[in-house]
């Protein structure tokens, strides 16, 4: 450590702010060295001095003055503008304000997708249907939810994806068991038709199950194609989701108003192609 | 408005302006004394005043000159009560105390000497105020040396010194970060050291012949 090293740590020295290395440098070098030594008295005793330099009482006046300062600038406030007034008053909030409306546009445009309509709703047959129905996947195709909970592990989405998809796991499983209960009442209904008339129906199944295979096949395709994104896209659910409604609408009238009269009349929801 | 209508003001409608707490004066905490000063307590402002007057004093004092000193400490507190309503408690009270104390001392010396900039460079040019006559003791000599110094450096060497505030508060009030405050204050020093040369060489001298005898 040279000199011109101790003109710059002298006052850290001093001060207790030297690591325990440069220390001990600068230790060392002052015991040889009488100008650094010199330097860093004089820089200890302003130190020492500057400590114990007396408090300034203020004159007694001075809170007379500032009482007075105060009544000046309240009487001054007094004869300002209401304008004046209503702006002091409002200009606190404005800076909260202008945070929660950018907060609010970022939230509606994180939330809002082009094509992406009101929240999906469950079906409304669904509440009737009890749960008890177990998963009919035959073919595999039903069972969805890998599909949408696995998205919401470890994606950026956070809580919001994964209540997201948790929620499309649940509609997804109503619907099915609303269609798994409308095939039972169906196929109790299917004992008494024609072999010809039975082949029509498993035929306009099997279409259904098809459409929806095809359907959530897309799914899959978009869900593999874009990791970045956290759902799959509105506009394949709804096709989805159709799919299903027409076999819910198609069963419904099957069971209800039974085929025989839907062969009848072809434009009756339960006509058969 | 002349100072005998102002007067008259404060006298007749001071207790309703400045209405008194029921509860005693003394207040455990600044949030305490604070919230009663927001409420126009009188007592809470009489004791906020007296708890700060003397450092609010003794640094635009040391900062601005003996001669404004009394009207730039005024400035302080008016500004202090007038803005406690929006002091949010980011920082201590006593820091933001110090703030408002060593800007308004900061300005004033600019203010009074116009021809030159705001700002930290050229606040080391600002003329110093007037230095006080010569005395013998080496306190007052440093009293006498430190209105020579520079603006700048003489509020860091005020808050750091003087007033025992550490880096971090003294960057916090000086609006810098704390290695330009620990410069500043190494260059306040040597400044000081060179104005103060052959009074500290008494020192020296005078301390060493105590320690040997």
């Amino acid at each position: 450590m040279r000199c011109r090293d101790i003109d710059r740590l002298a006052s850290r020295y001093i001060d207790g702010d030297l690591d325990e290395a440069r220390l001990s440098a600068l230790r060392g070098h002052l015991r040889g060295c009488s100008r650094c030594l010199e330097l860093v008295e004089d820089m200890a005793t302003i130190r020492d001095t500057a400590a114990g330099l007396e408090f300034l009482d203020p004159p007694a006046s001075l809170w007379r003055k500032v009482e007075q300062g105060l009544a000046e600038a309240e009487i001054a406030d007094a004869n300002r503008s209401w304008l004046w007034l209503r702006w002091q008053a409002v200009r606190p909030f404005l800076l909260h304000g202008a945070v929660a409306v950018g907060a609010a546009v970022v939230l509606i445009l994180w939330l809002w997708r082009p094509g992406e309509g009101p929240a999906m709703s469950t079906p409304i047959a669904g509440d009737s249907v009890k749960d008890s129905v177990g998963d009919s996947g035959d073919d595999g195709v039903h069972n969805v939810s890998e599909l949408f909970i696995d998205r919401s592990d470890g994606s950026s989405g956070g809580d919001f994806f994964a209540m997201r998809s948790r929620e499309l796991v649940e509609a997804d499983r109503r619907y099915r068991a609303i269609i798994d209960d409308l095939r039972r009442l169906a196929a109790q209904e299917r004992a008494n038709w024609p072999a010809d008339l039975s082949a029509i129906f498993d035929a306009r199944l099997a279409v259904f199950d098809r459409e929806a295979r095809q359907q959530k096949q897309a799914l899959v395709v978009r869900h593999g194609r874009d990791r970045s994104t956290a759902h799959p896209t509105a506009k394949s659910r709804d096709a989805l989701y159709a799919v299903y409604q027409a076999e819910i609408d198609f069963l419904q009238a099957v069971v209800v108003d039974g085929v025989v009269i839907a062969g009848r009349d072809p434009d009756q929801p339960g006509a058969l192609p | 408005m002349d100072e005998a209508t102002v007067n008259l003001a404060i006298s007749t409608e001071e207790r309703i302006l400045r209405p008194t707490s029921r509860a005693s004066a003394v207040y455990d905490c600044d949030a305490e004394l604070i919230a009663a000063c927001r409420r126009g307590e009188e007592r809470a402002m009489e004791a906020l005043y007296h708890q700060y007057k003397r450092r609010v004093f003794g640094l635009v004092t040391r900062i601005a000159g003996g001669q404004d000193a009394e009207e730039v400490a005024q400035d302080v507190f008016v500004r202090i009560f007038r803005g406690l309503p929006k002091f949010r408690g980011d920082s201590a009270l006593g820091t933001w105390i110090y703030r408002l104390a060593v800007n308004a001392a900061l300005t004033h010396v600019t203010k009074r000497n116009r021809h030159t900039h705001a700002g930290e460079d050229a606040l080391e040019h600002v003329p110093a105020p007037a230095a006080t006559p010569r005395d013998p003791t080496l306190a007052a000599r440093l009293e006498s040396a430190l209105a020579r110094l520079p603006a700048g450096y003489r509020a860091i060497l005020v808050l750091h010194d003087v007033e025992g505030l550490s880096h971090e508060e003294c960057a916090a009030i000086m609006g810098c970060r704390i290695g330009t405050s620990k410069s500043q204050l190494h260059k306040a020093r040597a400044k000081m050291r060179s104005f103060l040369g052959p009074e500290l060489a008494a020192e020296r001298s005078s301390s060493r012949s105590t320690t040997r005898s």
